[in-house]
């Protein structure tokens, strides 16, 4: 695993429904508001209007920024993995890198929501003794072996020491 | 070796009697208003029944309570009601702190804390009044625990006898000039709005009264008095709480000792120690003085730098690396090079600011444009404090790698300068942030995360030389 590695693509559908997922929650929101504006008098009425159309807006604006910015995200995000450290990189415009050494490691964590369930995705989550960081979704079997080999490699830091 | 159960000393009665009078004053002071307008018999009643209560509890804890020390482990029995039995094996003791106040020493007794590693809040056993051979006699049994399990390691450091202690000069210096009057007042003014809706209207509207014959000059020297009273109280609480300061280190460990009226002592063993930092509000800057504390690993759940372990509260600037050359000899502080600031910081932090503090002003506009002369005042006052402070900000932002140990920080809060010193191995995750317009202009974000109570402590650098986060990241790497 000595080279930089791109997330699935699979992760793309990923981020595709949980933008669709969004997208109905700020419904339900501007259904309340809908609900909420019949039982309020005619002077709240124009208010409840004006904040619809808010929220309508803002909604729209990010979850179609989201949407466009998906292969944007997906290019940019990566990961390596040598026997020393974990390398997570992010983003273009705002750039992360984020080292964390393998001795540091104090358990992998697998995730698997009904989501990442449907492409055979799991969720790697890295802990160290202070914070976090995770891996979005990578394929299963690989998730069960990068979970192994982080965990041998920890193993063997660990007795370094 | 096994030793019988013991009681606390009957001294301990009198403890429990003043902890629970204390978390009851407030309540039962509320009460007392309550029941101002009913009969006097049933208000005496009242307090007689509260306080036979509370005596009766304070007694039955103080009969039900006992340790017994064995072998591996310390046992401690307690509960009236739901038994608890408590072991903690000598070897997973964190540390003991012990407090003693000036009339107990006479008697020879203490209060002992023994604190472990464990999630739970506070001490994991207190001892409420113990003879004061008791902690030596804990060391003994712990010392006789590790001797047993670890081979004898002879490359073990020991330093014995460095010691240092403050100076009067420095303490005054420290309370003089510590804001904590400040925090106390702002207790005393929320205290007063609950009292506020406690007491009755009429009362309160008959002090109202009152307030208005005095006129408004007398109004504003009593509260410049109460400001007064409130900085002298809190200046002589400082003193007696760090008089004597002393600072001991040997055996891995360091001791501290301090106090006038309730003599504290505390030690913490280096291993636990994860990052120093020195810390400077910019009066103290002036006056050279600094406080030095440490970031360790303990089960507090406080805020980020209230559970930083104070261990020297006031030393000289001109001291300070003198102080860490004797208690943290790997630091070679002679090493550290500060590098100049580069004049795009400035611009960069400056920037930021400026953005940030325009757009507060026109909040702040739109939300008082009826009052123009306090529009006018937030501006200046919030423009002079913004950009005085982003100023300081990018003229402190510093960092240096010392050797292949340690990492040498500078950042600035509001006012205060931080200085860390933070050894590789405590590090444990490393971040370089960079927008691709920084890039351009060859600059990057730096952020360390530590271990720090039981979470996590970040420390983050901004808008330094990329040549300067690329090194820290590859000195980390390697």
């Amino acid at each position: 695993m000595d080279k930089v590695e791109k997330l699935p693509e699979d992760i793309k559908t990923i981020w595709r429904i949980n933008v669709l997922i969004d997208g109905f929650l700020y419904l339900i929101i501007l259904l309340a508001l809908v609900i909420l504006s019949i039982f309020l008098p005619e002077k709240g009425q124009n208010f409840i209007e004006i904040v619809q159309i808010v929220v309508g807006v803002i909604a729209i604006a990010i979850l179609a920024g989201k949407l466009i910015l998906i292969p944007y995200r997906w290019n940019f995000w990566t990961y390596y993995i040598d026997e020393r450290q974990v390398e997570l990189h992010k983003g273009f415009f705002f750039r992360k890198q984020i080292i964390i050494p393998i001795a540091r490691i104090q358990n992998v964590t697998l995730k698997q929501g009904p989501i990442l369930r449907i492409k055979s995705l799991q969720k790697v989550i890295v802990v160290t003794a202070a914070g976090k960081s995770e891996i979005e979704g990578i394929k299963s079997d690989q998730a069960e072996a990068l979970k192994e080999l982080l965990m041998k490699l920890a193993q063997e830091a660990k007795n370094d020491i | 070796m096994i030793s019988k159960a013991h009681r606390l000393h009957p001294a301990a009665i009198l403890f429990y009697l003043y902890k629970e009078l204390k978390s009851i004053i407030l309540p039962l002071f509320f009460m007392l208003i309550a029941l101002l307008n009913g009969s006097v018999i049933i208000m005496l009643l009242t307090i007689i029944g509260l306080i036979m209560i509370v005596i009766t509890h304070c007694l039955l804890k103080y009969f039900t309570f006992n340790y017994q020390l064995l072998d591996h482990e310390i046992l401690v029995r307690s509960g009236i009601f739901v038994k608890k039995v408590n072991h903690v094996p000598y070897d997973r003791i964190q540390n003991i702190t012990s407090n003693q106040w000036f009339f107990l020493k006479p008697f020879g007794l203490e209060e002992l804390e023994i604190e472990t590693a464990g999630h739970s809040e506070g001490p994991e056993v207190s001892l409420a009044a113990v003879s004061v051979k008791l902690k030596d006699e804990l060391n003994r049994y712990r010392s006789e625990v590790d001797t047993e399990d670890k081979p004898k390691n002879v490359s073990r450091e020991t330093f014995s006898g460095e010691s240092y202690s403050i100076t009067w000069r420095e303490l005054l210096k420290f309370s003089l000039t510590s804001p904590a009057f400040l925090s106390g007042l702002l207790a005393v003014l929320a205290v007063y709005g609950k009292i506020q809706n406690g007491i009755s209207k009429k009362f309160y509207e008959l002090a109202a009264n009152k307030m208005q014959h005095l006129g408004i000059i007398l109004t504003i020297v009593g509260l410049f008095l109460v400001m007064l009273i409130f900085y002298i109280v809190s200046v002589v609480v400082l003193i007696a709480k760090y008089y004597h300061f002393n600072l001991v280190k040997y055996d891995n460990k360091l001791q501290m000792k301090y106090g006038l009226f309730k003599t504290k002592k505390t030690s913490i063993s280096t291993g636990r120690v994860q990052a120093i930092v020195i810390k400077q509000t910019l009066l103290r800057r002036l006056l050279k003085i600094a406080t030095v504390k440490l970031v360790i690993i303990s089960n507090s759940k406080k805020e980020d730098t209230e559970k930083d372990i104070i261990i020297m509260p006031v030393i000289e600037s001109a001291q300070i690396d003198k102080f860490l050359n004797r208690f943290f000899p790997d630091i070679s502080t002679y090493k550290v090079k500060i590098k100049e600031p580069s004049p795009k910081t400035y611009y960069y932090d400056l920037r930021n600011t400026l953005i940030f503090t325009v757009i507060l002003n026109i909040i702040f506009g739109m939300l008082f444009y009826k009052i123009f002369w306090l529009v006018i005042i937030f501006a200046l006052v919030s423009l002079v404090f913004f950009m005085a402070s982003a100023y300081l900000k990018a003229r402190r932002s510093n960092l240096s790698i010392i050797d292949n140990k340690y990492l040498y920080l500078t950042n600035n809060h509001l006012f205060t300068k931080n200085t860390y010193f933070v050894p590789k191995s405590s590090i444990q995750i490393v971040e370089r942030r960079q927008s691709i317009w920084l890039e351009k202009n060859f600059f990057a974000h730096l952020r360390i995360s530590c271990r720090s109570g039981v979470g996590e402590r970040v420390i983050m650098v901004k808008y330094l030389s990329v040549d300067w986060i690329d090194e820290v990241v590859g000195w980390y790497k390697s």
